[in-house]
C-alpha cells in the first residue's frame, strides 16, 4: 500500500441552504494522477478550496502526506484555482519572484527555482513580459510554474485546460503527464473533461451533488459494470431497427452512434451474435454490429445520471 | 514562521506595492511638496505683499525648520492621507478581488502574516514619502534661509505624523479588509473621516459655547471626548508643528486605534472565504 498523498474525511461545506460538499471522503496516494470530475456546480472547486484552507469547512479533516493540513504543509503542495490571477503590470518572473518570497525561498534559491519552473513549462523567453499580455495558454503555463516553485510533491491542479485551444490543452496534458512520470509529483486534477483525465488519470473520483459517487483507478472502473455492454448497430433501415429492437428485453436504445449507427445497451445474458440471430430473424436487415468499448464518459452519465 | 520568511514577505509586498502607479504617484507628489513649499516660502519671504498693513516678509520669519514645517502641513492636508487611503484599499480589497490574495494564500503562510507584510509595506511607503518631504524641504530650506531657527518641534512633528500615518494605515486595512471593495474601502474611510471630523468640530464648539455659559453634564462629559477622537489621533502630529504641548489622551487614542484596527482585521481576515 503507497503512501497517502491527500486524504480527506466527511469534508462538508454548504453555503446557506445549499450544500456544496457534502460528507466527502477521498485518498489520493503518492505517484497517483488523480482525476476529480463532476458535473459543473458538483463541488469540485469547493471541495479543493477546502482542501487548500481557502474556504473554511463546515466539518471534517483534510490531511497532507499523513499528517493534519497547516498552512505549514502547503510547502509540500502547488496549486492552481479556477482561473490562474497574476499582478498583471509585473511580469512573468517578476509575479515569480513574488511568489518564491511567500513560499519562503531564500533569494538566490528562488532565483534558481524560477529559472528551473520557467524552464519546466517552456516560457524562459517570454519571462521579461508582463503577465497581462500573456495569452491564454502562457498565464496556464505561467500558474503551472508558480504551482511548481519549492518542489511540491502534491499538485492540486482545478480545470487546468479551462479555455485553451486544443494546442494548448494537449501542451498542458504532456506537461502534466511528465511532472508525474519524471518528476515524480503526485497530482489531482478536477475536471469536467473525461477524454482529458481518461488520457491522463490512473484513479478518478466522480463528485454529484456535493456527494462522492463512486472512486477507484480507471481499470478498474471501466471493467465495474461489464455486464452492460454497448454496440453499434447499422443498419439500411434504421425505422426497422428499432422495431425490432424494442420488444427484445433488456436492450436499450441509446441513440445515434458513430457514422449513422444507432447505439444500443446489451444486457449481460444476450451475446452479439444472439442480437444477430434475432434481428435477422425479425427480418432486418444488418450490415454491422460494433461492439463499443466502454469510456470513462460511459462510467461518468452512468454514475451521475 | 521563521522571522526571515516574514522579511521576504514584507520585502515581496513592499515591491509590490512600489511598483504600482499610484504609489510612485505618491512620492512624486512628497517630492513636489518637499521642493515647491521652500520656494513658495522663499518667494513669499521675497515679495513685496502686505497684510494687515505689515509687509508680510518682515511677519513671516522665514527659516528652514519654517519651510519644514509648511511642507509637513501641506503634505498633511489629505494629500497624502489619501494615497494611504487608495494604497490600503489596493492591496488588500483589490488584491482580493482580482484573486491574487488567494495566490498568495496558497503557500505556506498564516494569514496573519500576510496583513502584516502589507501593512509593513504601507509603513514603508508612508516612510519613504515622509523621509522625502523632509530630507527635500530641510535641503532646500538650508540652501534658501539657512541653518538658524529650531529643528526639534519639526523633526518631532515628523516623527509623529508618521506614527499617526501608521495608525491611519492600520484603519484603512482593516476596512478593506471588512468591506473588500475598493471604492466601498475608499467611500467608507471619507464617510468615517467626515463624521469623525464633524464630530470634532462639534464638540469643540460645545466646549466654546461651555466656556460662556454652563452645559448641562452629558454634554460636559461629551466635549472631555474630544481628544480622544480617531480625527484628533491622527491630528496629533499638529500639537507637535506648534510646539505646543502633546495631549496625552490623543497619543492614547492614537494607539489604542491602532490596535483595534489590527485585531479586527486580523480576526475578519483569518476567517473570511477567499474566492
Amino acid at each position: 500500500m503507497s503512501d497517502v498523498a491527500l486524504e480527506v474525511r466527511g469534508l462538508t461545506r454548504s453555503f446557506g441552504r445549499r450544500t456544496a460538499v457534502n460528507n466527502l471522503d477521498l485518498a489520493v496516494h503518492t505517484g497517483d494522477v488523480y482525476g476529480f470530475l463532476g458535473p459543473n456546480g458538483a463541488g469540485k472547486t469547493t471541495a479543493m478550496r477546502c482542501i487548500l484552507g481557502l474556504i473554511r469547512s463546515d466539518k471534517g479533516d483534510v490531511s497532507l502526506f499523513n499528517r493534519p493540513r497547516t498552512y505549514a504543509s502547503l510547502a509540500e503542495v502547488g496549486a492552481i484555482v479556477e482561473t490562474p490571477a497574476f499582478h498583471t503590470w509585473l511580469t512573468g518572473r517578476d509575479n515569480l519572484h513574488l511568489a518564491a518570497a511567500y513560499a519562503g525561498l531564500a533569494p538566490k534559491e528562488g532565483r534558481e527555482e524560477i529559472a528551473r519552473v520557467l524552464e519546466r513549462v517552456g516560457l524562459t523567453e517570454r519571462a521579461r513580459d508582463r503577465a497581462g499580455a500573456y495569452s491564454l495558454g502562457m498565464k496556464q503555463r505561467l500558474a503551472i510554474a508558480r504551482a511548481l516553485l519549492g518542489r511540491p510533491r502534491l499538485l492540486l491542479l482545478d480545470e487546468p485546460t479551462n479555455g485553451l485551444d486544443p494546442r494548448g490543452m494537449r501542451e498542458v496534458r504532456e506537461l502534466i503527464r511528465s511532472l508525474a512520470l519524471h518528476d515524480q509529483i503526485t497530482v489531482f486534477i478536477s475536471s469536467h473533461l473525461l477524454g482529458e483525465v481518461q488520457a491522463i488519470c490512473n484513479r478518478v473520483g466522480i463528485i454529484q451533488q456535493g456527494t462522492l459517487r463512486a472512486e477507484g483507478s480507471v481499470k478498474d472502473l471501466l471493467e465495474a459494470s461489464v455486464s452492460e455492454r454497448i454496440i453499434e448497430i447499422a443498419s439500411p433501415d434504421e425505422s426497422a431497427l428499432r422495431a425490432g429492437l424494442s420488444p427484445l428485453e433488456g436492450i436499450e436504445i441509446l441513440g445515434p452512434g458513430s457514422e449513422g449507427r444507432l447505439r444500443v445497451r446489451l444486457p449481460e445474458e444476450v451475446t452479439v451474435a444472439e442480437l444477430n440471430r434475432q434481428l435477422v430473424g425479425a427480418g432486418i436487415d444488418i450490415n454491422a454490429l460494433v461492439p463499443q468499448a466502454r469510456n470513462l464518459e460511459d462510467v461518468f452519465l452512468e454514475v451521475t445520471r | 514562521m521563521k522571522p526571515a520568511h516574514l522579511f521576504a514577505l514584507w520585502q515581496a509586498e513592499t515591491n509590490k506595492l512600489l511598483s504600482r502607479m499610484s504609489a510612485r504617484a505618491g512620492l512624486v507628489a512628497a517630492t513636489a511638496i518637499g521642493l515647491l513649499v521652500p520656494l513658495f516660502l522663499y518667494w513669499l519671504a521675497h515679495s513685496d505683499m502686505s497684510m494687515n498693513g505689515a509687509e508680510v516678509s518682515d511677519t513671516l520669519a522665514a527659516s528652514a525648520p519654517k519651510a519644514i514645517s509648511w511642507s509637513l502641513n501641506v503634505r498633511n492636508f489629505f494629500i497624502l492621507r489619501a494615497f494611504i487611503i487608495m494604497l490600503g484599499a489596493v492591496s488588500v480589497a483589490g488584491e482580493f478581488r482580482a484573486k491574487t490574495l488567494r495566490e498568495d494564500l496558497l503557500r505556506p503562510i498564516p494569514r496573519w502574516s500576510l496583513l502584516l507584510a502589507k501593512w509593513a509595506a504601507l509603513n514603508t511607503w508612508i516612510a519613504l514619502s515622509l523621509g522625502m518631504t523632509w530630507v527635500l524641504s530641510s535641503i532646500l530650506g538650508v540652501l534658501l534661509f539657512g541653518v538658524e531657527g529650531g529643528w526639534t518641534d519639526p523633526a518631532l512633528a515628523y516623527l509623529v505624523t508618521g506614527l499617526c500615518d501608521v495608525g491611519f494605515a492600520a484603519l484603512v486595512l482593516a476596512m478593506a479588509v471588512a468591506i473588500r471593495s475598493v471604492a466601498a474601502t475608499i467611500i467608507g474611510v471619507f464617510l468615517f473621516l467626515v463624521f469623525d471630523t464633524f464630530l470634532g468640530w462639534g464638540l469643540t464648539l460645545l466646549s466654546w459655547i461651555g466656556g460662556m455659559t454652563e452645559l448641562p453634564w452629558v454634554l460636559d462629559f461629551a466635549v472631555q471626548a474630544r481628544p480622544w477622537l480617531p480625527s484628533s489621533a491622527f491630528g496629533l502630529w499638529v500639537s507637535f508643528a506648534g510646539g505646543d504641548p502633546w495631549v496625552w489622551q490623543s497619543a492614547a487614542a492614537l494607539g489604542a486605534v491602532t490596535a483595534l484596527s489590527a485585531v479586527i482585521a486580523t480576526a475578519v481576515f483569518e476567517r473570511i472565504d477567499l474566492p
